[in-house]
């Protein structure tokens, strides 16, 4: 099968998936990640990956610019103090331990970028399932912020002064532009044109400087946010076709990470879920956190963005996860995924 | 804003936009380790700096795609080189996509009730353009390349061969480029009706006539002659890519129907995937595609729809294929080819007008028709793109030289023709929006 036809074949599964998977009263039991278990399958198909692989930049730069698009000043400064403390010891706490374990198993560079991945929450089960609780509602969707936080720090940590140079340079430079182009557009229709243009020339520029896609179009999203008079015909433009783009998005991944089959392999990324599983268990016991004991079933799926995460970091050769870890990741992801959907559902 | 403060800015912004590309392709030859640069990477340059030179020509009162066109052919491999040669081609699945969309598109804005209307304006001008523009170049240029030593051709049959080919290129239009200014301008009306039925019938003539003209000289090469079987294949071929178009259209039909979901994104990989069908089974995929969106105008009520889906998709697809378009532009400066291309471009323009006025005299149209409608066959790419590769390949003498004139033949064309018809359109009376 070529290239061309595979990603045919993906976009009519997307968007005929879409109806299947979210329009549905229950909620599917991967909770949306299907797409990625048949991409897994997909990679038994032999495919030349040099062609499609690039294309997952410019779906990190898109899922990138969204997620910064939603980091406005304005609103997040109207959460208070102690809710920013809960959240911070708590994804604290998380990394660290999730970090401790892993480097049992894997590299430490391989379990920092695996425990940032594990950060995020599924905000579709989370919401499906507590959207009478605004709190965890709040708890969930500002976990993708946190986890492209611990991102930039370990990503400025590990790089050196070369790419670090040309990713503040990258992000001022993309930053100013885009808002200069947005705003100067005669007609307003053409945003999502302009949009295609620029998500695809800041992710493939960060593909060739070795930069962290993810971050830059975080942080030129996030400038867009707060700085450009557009900014919410922007959103909606991005934000439109969202599930069947992380569809193919994750079709793509699945198809090009593939997945070992060895029982080393299957143990490894069980203790990883168990581990995980059970850390999240404690953790929302701790009277601190302000949550309901229960909700941790809800909070187990780690959700599309843990996904972003582990791609960034995989495209990022060299300093990121490596292909066979970053399979394991997602196997991790997947089984995490099941468990949250399978007990949320098993209690309703 | 002040009209020339946003013209200012947006120059800025282009470049900016090319600063920072080059910028970018320049760091990866810092790095110790090998760069591979992924032909998306010029993607993202040539939207976004293609649609803002669209941006700029419309400041000038210019057709949107002229400026696409014009980023293409200035940031493309043979004026600044800033995008090469192989990603042009890395691109080439965007561009098929496009040629179905837009014949889809083109097929979709006939209507029934106009063609009955205009039947004999349409009969008249094709026909008048068929006879006089193939024989007038073609005598014309047989006599100049016979009686001079412009090109210096090996023998009578090759400049006979060369004339006959030139005819035909002359006669084939751009019904990309038409279809891509009626839309941008919203255009209705007769005149639009009528000048889009001619250049979609005329570029169905030329298919059979370029076959025909191929089977000839190859004839005068090998010595034999044409034959039916050949005239009968070359129908058959025809007959067989209409009857698919029309199944396809049926199937478009049944989607806005029953499915009624994501109908532009459906629209696209309809296109796409007519062109791998006509592609694998050897059908001419934009007489196919023109019936498909035929077939859901005029047998359904669902034509409306397709049109609404068209118009929210049409721009990404005009961009990227405009744009790669004017990158494969080339321009040849030696003055043999500058006399032939201005000999070429100079009185091809001058039988377009006299054949359509004289079409159009002869069916009676009103006159509009037969003072402005010229302004719409003076675009020729596409079709004549696709000829100009098969004769490089078939005739190893002249084939290359022929190539390379016509090239600069079809940039000129392509810059001049859009701007013209936009021009009629406005003199018309039919666009709603310039």
């Amino acid at each position: 099968m070529s290239p061309k036809q595979l990603l045919i074949l993906f976009i009519v599964l997307s968007y005929t998936g879409v109806v299947l998977i979210y329009r549905r009263k229950k909620i599917s039991l991967l909770g949306g990640m299907e797409y990625l278990l048949v991409g897994l399958l997909f990679s038994l198909v032999s495919v030349d990956q040099a062609l499609l692989k690039p294309l997952l930049y410019a779906f990190i730069g898109w899922i990138g610019l969204l997620t910064g698009m939603q980091m406005k000043v304005e609103y997040v400064s109207r959460l208070d103090r102690s809710f920013y403390g809960r959240v911070f010891v708590y994804t604290l706490v998380f990394f660290c331990l999730v970090f401790a374990f892993l480097s049992i198993v894997v590299a430490p560079v391989t379990a920092l970028y695996m425990a940032i991945g594990l950060l995020p929450v599924s905000y579709l089960v989370v919401a499906r399932y507590c959207k009478e609780n605004r709190y965890v509602l709040f708890f969930a969707s500002i976990m993708p912020f946190v986890a492209v936080a611990y991102l930039f720090f370990v990503t400025v940590f590990q790089s050196d002064g070369y790419t670090l140079s040309f990713f503040f340079l990258i992000i001022a430079c993309f930053a100013i532009i885009a808002r200069f182009i947005i705003t100067n557009i005669d007609d307003k229709r053409s945003i999502e044109l302009i949009l295609i243009g620029l998500i695809i020339l800041i992710s493939e520029s960060c593909a060739v400087l070795n930069c962290s896609a993810l971050l830059v179009t975080f942080a030129v999203g996030m400038y867009l946010a707060n700085f450009c008079p557009l900014d919410d015909v922007v959103f909606i433009a991005l934000y439109k076709d969202e599930k069947p783009l992380y569809s193919i998005f994750l079709l793509l991944v699945g198809m090009l990470a593939g997945m070992q089959a060895s029982f080393t392999f299957f143990l490894q990324g069980m203790a990883v879920v168990v581990f995980v599983a059970g850390l999240k268990y404690v953790l929302f016991k701790i009277p601190f956190f302000n949550m309901p004991p229960h909700y941790h079933r809800y909070m187990q799926a780690p959700g599309g963005f843990a996904v972003t995460i582990g791609v960034d970091s995989w495209l990022n050769q060299g300093v990121g996860l490596q292909t066979g870890w970053f399979s394991l990741f997602l196997f991790i992801v997947l089984m995490l995924q099941f468990i949250s959907v399978f007990i949320s559902r098993s209690y309703e | 804003m002040n009209k020339l403060f946003r013209l200012f800015l947006n120059a800025l912004n282009i470049v900016l936009i090319t600063l920072v590309y080059r910028l970018v392709i320049g760091a990866s030859f810092f790095n110790d380790q090998f760069v591979f640069i992924s032909p998306y990477l010029t993607l993202g340059f040539l939207i976004t700096a293609a649609y803002i030179a669209g941006s700029i020509a419309r400041h000038f009162g210019l057709p949107s795609l002229t400026g696409y066109l014009l980023a293409g052919l200035l940031f493309g491999p043979h004026l600044l080189g800033l995008i090469p040669q192989q990603d042009i081609q890395a691109l080439e699945l965007i561009n098929a996509l496009a040629l179905s969309f837009i014949a889809i598109t083109a097929g979709g804005e006939l209507r029934l009730a106009s063609l009955k209307n205009n039947f004999r304006s349409i009969i008249s001008i094709t026909l008048s353009h068929t006879l006089l523009i193939f024989n007038g170049i073609a005598l014309l240029f047989f006599c100049v390349l016979y009686y001079t030593p412009l090109l210096a051709l090996p023998d009578t049959v090759a400049v006979l061969s060369f004339s006959l080919l030139l005819g035909v290129i002359a006669l084939a239009n751009s019904p990309s480029t038409t279809i891509a200014v009626i839309t941008e301008c919203k255009s209705k009306g007769d005149f639009t009706d009528i000048v889009l039925s001619v250049t979609m019938l005329k570029d169905t003539i030329v298919l059979v006539l370029f076959s025909v003209i191929i089977a000839f000289i190859s004839g005068m090469y090998t010595g034999s002659t044409i034959s039916l079987p050949l005239l009968f294949e070359i129908m058959r071929h025809l007959v067989v890519s209409v009857v698919a178009g029309f199944v396809m259209g049926v199937l478009l039909i049944l989607f806005f129907k029953y499915i009624d979901r994501n109908i532009s994104i459906f629209v696209i990989i309809a296109s796409y995937l007519a062109h791998e069908f006509a592609h694998v089974v050897g059908l001419e995929h934009l007489l196919m595609c023109l019936i498909a969106g035929f077939t859901v105008q005029n047998l359904s009520r669902q034509g409306p729809r397709m049109i609404e889906a068209i118009e929210n998709s049409h721009l990404p697809i005009y961009v990227v294929f405009f744009s790669i378009a004017g990158a494969g532009l080339n321009f040849n400066y030696s003055q043999a080819s500058v006399i032939m291309v201005l000999l070429f471009v100079g009185a091809r323009t001058l039988i377009v007008f006299g054949s359509t006025y004289a079409g159009a005299a002869y069916a009676d149209a009103p006159a509009k028709i037969k003072k402005h409608s010229w302004t719409a066959y003076i675009a020729n790419a596409g079709l004549a793109l696709s000829m100009l590769i098969i004769i490089d390949e078939t005739f190893d003498g002249w084939g290359a030289v022929f190539k390379s004139i016509m090239l600069s033949v079809i940039a000129v064309n392509q810059i001049i023709g859009p701007i013209l018809f936009k021009f009629g359109l406005g003199k018309t009376g039919e666009a709603r929006k310039l």
